[in-house]
């Protein structure tokens, strides 16, 4: 019975521990090729934190599950899954959804990475000019005063 | 901690992924933001606004008295101004037609000669508010209201967009093509049958 589902544990670059089955890991590119070219029970990540990998590994179990229990893929699973994914990331301040998009690339997880790029996206479209744009993102300007200025002319109606 | 809690810090080809999902209008809004931004946006060969492009919803362009772009699935709208030195009353537009939400529009001139009319021809980009007039070919006839006029791109060459003129009365008259990129006309070889 226990072979029957393989389990794997991850470990953060700050040493918490997760114990996942072989499934979830395998929704990352980059998992699944270290757990099949590398087969000890234990996997050191040492670019997440624990705090991150966590996330990573709540949205993979959520995703690995439909995916085996919907079969043939029913719409009504795909909706329950869109609407867990929008709690997901409401949830969630922009400084983790960061951390989320450079683990999902680094652990090459797409829908994970996409979901967190649309999120700063929406984001940013939500911003009502410029300098929203700025505050909302921590973005500092690289731009001259004068630059600025020209920048701002040319573009005038941009930032009413 | 290795990762970055800035999008700043984030690797220039994340900010892209980000920016790609980004609408247009929020992105010429943000031209100010940096220049690495202005950068990944302008990039060689306008690689990046032609994949944008590619991934944006089609929209509808309304004009009026304002315009609008129109997204009817998700039942948005966004007004983009006009500008203020805007030559001519958009309901005065003879016609537009559109490629890749360039807009070719046509004026009636307002000196215009009693009987035929001469016309002002426009390439306009609603977006960036770039207006750039087409001249006709040093020795051809002016822009009149029965030309027809039509716009498009070769291939995949998306940079240099080309606008085809003919007169539904001249039947002599060639049929010309106009490359956006050279600003130059040419004459087709073969004119229409019909």
């Amino acid at each position: 019975m226990e072979n029957e589902k393989k389990m794997i544990t991850l470990k953060s670059s700050d040493d918490v521990t997760f114990e996942v089955e072989e499934a979830v890991v395998l929704e990352s590119q980059f998992l699944s090729h270290l757990v099949q070219d590398c087969p000890a029970p234990e996997h050191k990540i040492k670019e997440v934190t624990g705090k991150i990998l966590s996330k990573v590994v709540e949205y993979c179990e959520k995703h690995v599950v439909v995916v085996v229990d919907g079969g043939d893929s029913s719409s009504s699973s795909g909706d329950d899954l869109k609407k867990w994914d929008d709690k997901f990331i409401k949830e969630m301040d922009l400084s983790t959804v960061y951390d989320l998009i450079a683990a999902a690339n680094y652990l090459n997880i797409q829908a994970l990475l996409d979901l967190m790029c649309q999120r700063v996206a929406d984001v940013i479209t939500a911003c009502k000019d410029h300098k929203e744009i700025r505050e909302t993102l921590g973005i500092v300007s690289d731009y001259t005063a004068e630059e600025e200025a020209e920048v701002l002319k040319e573009n005038e109606w941009a930032f009413d | 901690m290795a990762f970055s809690s800035t999008l700043s810090m984030l690797p220039l080809d994340l900010i892209r992924e980000i920016i790609l999902r980004t609408p247009a209008e929020s992105l010429v809004r943000s031209m100010l933001k940096c220049k690495k931004w202005n950068t990944l946006i302008n990039d060689k060969d306008k690689k990046f606004i032609y994949e944008h492009l590619d991934r944006s919803p089609v929209r509808f362009l309304r004009t009026d008295q304002t315009v609008q772009a129109m997204d009817l699935v998700n039942r948005t709208r966004s007004h983009l101004p006009i500008l203020d030195n805007f030559p001519y009353f958009m309901s005065d537009m003879r016609y537009s037609i559109h490629c890749d939400g360039l807009m070719l529009c046509s004026w009636d001139n307002q000196c215009s000669f009693p009987k035929v009319k001469f016309t002002k021809l426009a390439l306009w980009n609603p977006l960036t508010r770039n207006i750039n007039w087409v001249e006709p070919r040093p020795s051809s006839r002016l822009f009149v209201t029965f030309d027809y006029y039509g716009i498009g791109y070769q291939n995949n060459s998306r940079c240099d967009y080309k606008i085809l003129r003919f007169a539904a009365r001249h039947y002599k008259a060639p049929v010309e093509i106009y490359e956006c990129k050279s600003k130059l006309w040419r004459i087709l070889d073969e004119v229409l049958a019909c």
